[in-house]
């Protein structure tokens, strides 16, 4: 399997994501929502999640941005299509 | 008042029947008589289109009504476990999307059975009833989700009119504008009103949970603060009814992210996209689309519970709140959103299931000669076919019909390690792939029937884990064949693994 660094660092982000959003680490942020309820007045449980979500979602458009290997990947296949057309 | 109020909101109704009806006819312009341009638009969608028809067939009805039925019976803690299923399949769409885009391109993909049909097709006669399975799964349960689409809508089209429009002319005008739409232009004019469908629902949505929070609570703070007060067991896990558990809570986002994106109408997307690059981005603004379309849905979520904490049936709260706390224009308006969510999905999914139809069945078992327009003719012909089909259901209103809904994601989430393996793994055999599907989809129709939700852990869950051991143990024993192995070579010399 050969991913690029760009690409290992973004499918990081996404597996810590689901880690941190899912049991038994999301127990331990829901027994602290017990307590706290709201923080800054919004649902803490809510809040924890969509922080963690829009990590994902920015590190999606910074991937989709920076990542060289997607790009000739883009470049690569419009070659072969270009190729099998003619 | 009232009368007028009725006659208000059915010009708002009618207004928005009409646009979509427009916007359907202009997509003609662009329209091939053949089967591939019908089905997949023959891959020339931009990013615009391509996004905005991802992600607004992917929330349906239940965005606008179910979520906060849900938060209402749930809490607001156990409705976020949406979130993994607004980023994940967005996600998805770049990964499995681009590879299955890639197969299409070699070898002419543009349904959901071809496809099986296709990547295992050194299994010959065991390739073969693979795709009859998966496509007839696919079928039953998306036409099935249309029915329910029309059901919810047909009650608003009534609220809307203050009853001048009966339940029963709400279901035809909404079918008939659904099979109008997908039967005058097939895909591109499903994606081309999906485009304006999915700009409207995102923005009437936002501004109608805003509105109602603000006029019942002054504000969405103060809705967040009174919840705290007085219902904050919603605020935090298991949820009002003590059903979300570790186990449900794992399995629940498993099976609806796993399910969505194996259902027929969202993978048929993978076909449509003009480039890689159009099909990167639209993965993107989908992640983006589909979270950020909630931001205020946990204020109306909750508002409607501390406003009406016993409702019977809290899935039709959002039109009585709209028409209790904003004017009656606004609020035909937030609805006219509501039809926009539910039609974006109905279309696809008439689109998905005619093409189905045609294309796994029809071709290969009826007509095998048959050229590309006589195939096109017969897909629109399918489309008035099952609209009837979608509309005697809807009227019967059967409840087992609802129970095989409830098998829906469950049920196409079982088909997922056959869809998705041999994009990766070039062991994956037909002989293995048709054990997976049977086996799985009995798994989720008896956890779901006779014992339900074994462990605590949902239907859907089962049948992935047992149709991924299936995959697995069985293509270990089988011999390595030459369709699976080709594609996945082909796949790794683009995607580098």
């Amino acid at each position: 399997m050969s991913l690029s660094l760009g690409e290992k660092i973004f499918y990081t982000i996404v597996i810590l994501a689901i880690i941190a959003s899912n049991p038994p680490i999301l127990n331990l942020v829901n027994e602290y929502c017990k307590d706290h309820p709201l923080t800054w007045g919004i649902p803490t449980f809510w809040l924890y999640l969509e922080i963690i979500w829009t990590i994902v979602i920015v590190s999606f458009v910074i991937a989709a941005f920076k990542i060289e290997k997607w790009k000739r990947i883009e470049e690569k296949v419009e070659e072969i299509l270009r190729k099998e057309v003619r | 008042m009232s009368e007028l109020e009725a006659f208000i909101g059915i010009v708002i109704l009618f207004s928005w029947v009409f646009l979509m009806v427009i916007v359907a006819w202009l997509s003609t312009k662009y329209r091939r008589l053949s089967v591939v341009d019908f089905a997949t638009t023959g891959g020339t969608l931009g990013l615009l289109t391509l996004f905005l028809t991802y992600s607004a067939t992917y929330h349906s009805a239940y965005a606008f009504m179910g979520t906060t039925g849900f938060i209402h019976t749930h809490g607001l803690a156990a409705w976020w476990d949406n979130v993994h299923w607004c980023v994940l399949p967005a996600i998805a769409f770049w990964i499995i999307g681009s590879r299955v885009w890639v197969l299409s391109k070699k070898y002419g993909f543009i349904s959901y059975g071809d496809y099986v049909k296709g990547v295992y097709g050194s299994g010959g006669s065991i390739a073969t009833a693979l795709s009859i399975v998966v496509a007839l799964v696919g079928f039953l349960f998306v036409l099935l989700y249309t029915a329910i689409q029309a059901l919810g809508i047909a009650y608003l089209f009534n609220v809307i009119s203050r009853g001048i429009i009966t339940f029963e002319i709400g279901l035809v005008i909404f079918i008939l504008l659904m099979v109008f739409i997908t039967w005058i232009g097939g895909l591109r004019a499903v994606a081309w009103t999906d485009t304006v469908q999915g700009i409207f629902m995102l923005v009437a949505y936002i501004i109608g949970c805003a509105w109602v929070a603000s006029a019942a609570f002054g504000g969405i703070f103060n809705v967040f603060a009174e919840a705290a007060q007085k219902i904050p067991e919603g605020l935090y896990l298991p949820g009002f009814k003590g059903a979300f558990t570790p186990q449900m809570w794992v399995s629940t986002w498993i099976t609806i992210t796993l399910g969505m994106i194996a259902m027929p109408h969202v993978w048929i997307r993978y076909y449509a996209g003009k480039s890689l690059r159009v099909i990167k981005w639209a993965a993107v603004f989908t992640a983006a689309y589909l979270t950020y379309l909630y931001i205020l849905t946990p204020a109306l979520g909750l508002t409607a519970k501390l406003l009406y904490p016993d409702h019977p049936t809290p899935d039709k709260l959002v039109p009585i709140l709209l028409l209790e706390y904003s004017p009656f224009v606004f609020a035909a308006f937030v609805m006219a959103g509501a039809l926009a969510a539910a039609l974006s999905t109905a279309d696809s999914q008439l689109h998905a299931v005619s093409t189905i139809l045609t294309v796994d069945i029809y071709k290969p078992f009826i007509k095998p000669d048959a050229d590309e327009r006589h195939l096109y003719h017969i897909e629109r012909w399918f489309v008035i076919a099952l609209g009837v089909v979608v509309a005697l259901i809807s009227f019967t209103r059967p409840g087992l019909f609802i129970t095989i809904l409830a098998m829906a994601t469950a049920g196409t989430a079982a088909l997922f390690p056959v869809l998705v393996a041999p994009l990766f793994w070039k062991r994956v055999t037909s002989k293995a792939a048709l054990a997976s599907a049977i086996l799985g989809e009995i798994t989720v129709a008896l956890t779901t029937f006779v014992w339900k939700n074994p462990l605590g852990i949902s239907s859907g869950a089962w049948g992935v884990i047992v149709s991924s051991l299936v995959l697995i143990i069985v293509s270990m024993a089988t011999k390595l064949e030459k369709s699976v192995e080709e594609c996945v070579t082909y796949l790794k010399a683009i995607f580098g693994y």
